[in-house]
């Protein structure tokens, strides 16, 4: 099954010239001027969809992640931690703000058993997937 | 993320958000992906260096940042912390030697 093509997915970097984007991608240097978008990729086993997104400095507790149907939603807001009251800012390059991003899965999944786990700043979302979306393997019979 | 194909040979640069307090200088730098085994840091003369790899687990990849400080800055006295994927170095600024002159009286 294929992944869903990057340029069906809502505002990620469309804003960034190409040369931008490459120098870019890594660590989401480019977002800054439309908010923060957290990275994501999606790969897929035999038995489960893997998603994971790039969450620097949100606090994992405060992300909501939902399952409807096919699609997978996240949600929640990276904060700006240091509020530097008498002196100020010299360079702001990190992205804040609410966001939302929601994809497409590419196979059906067990929204009960999602497993998440977040490490130095990566969620990690492992779903099972359905019994009837894992692959059969066929045995050919020699004739 | 989408990966280019000669993406491991590209080394990062991590997004950081500098900051002026009062005692001190503050470097918060994204780092997602990264473990504090992967990430070093050093001071040489003026200069700060954040560099290491990310872990392979996360799609590995070289990053790589230098910053020089100012005069009155103390790279002797630098602190950092690793939390969220996100690396908080604390400059201190020197504080100028404060010496009270005794003004006599003709």
């Amino acid at each position: 099954m294929s992944l869903i093509p990057w340029s069906n997915l809502p505002a990620f970097g469309a804003l960034l010239p190409p040369a931008n984007r490459l120098f870019n991608e890594f660590f989401s240097l480019g977002s800054v001027a439309d908010g923060f978008h957290p990275a994501l990729d999606v790969s897929e086993t035999d038995d489960a969809v893997v998603v994971r997104a790039e969450v620097p400095g949100v606090d994992p507790q405060e992300i909501e992640v939902s399952v409807h149907g096919d699609i997978l939603e996240l949600r929640g807001e990276k904060k700006q931690q240091e509020e530097p009251k008498e002196t100020g800012y010299y360079r702001v390059e990190r992205s804040y703000g609410s966001f939302r991003r929601s994809l497409k899965l590419p196979a059906k999944v067990d929204a009960e058993n999602v497993e998440a786990k977040a490490k130095d700043g990566i969620l990690t979302l492992t779903l099972p997937k359905r019994e009837d979306a894992k692959p059969r393997r066929i045995k050919v019979k020699a004739a | 993320m989408v990966r280019t194909t000669n993406s491991k040979s590209t080394v990062r640069v991590p997004a950081t958000d500098v900051y002026e307090t009062e005692s001190s200088y503050l470097l918060l730098a994204e780092l997602p992906g990264v473990s504090r085994e992967a990430l070093e840091v050093d001071v040489e003369g003026r200069e700060v260096r954040i560099f290491g790899t990310r872990d392979e687990q996360f799609g590995g990849g070289e990053f790589r940042r230098t910053f020089i400080l100012g005069p009155g800055l103390r790279g002797d006295a630098v602190e950092g912390s690793l939390s969220n994927g996100v690396l908080r170095l604390e400059i201190p600024k020197a504080v100028p030697a404060k010496r009270r002159v005794d003004v006599a009286t003709a």
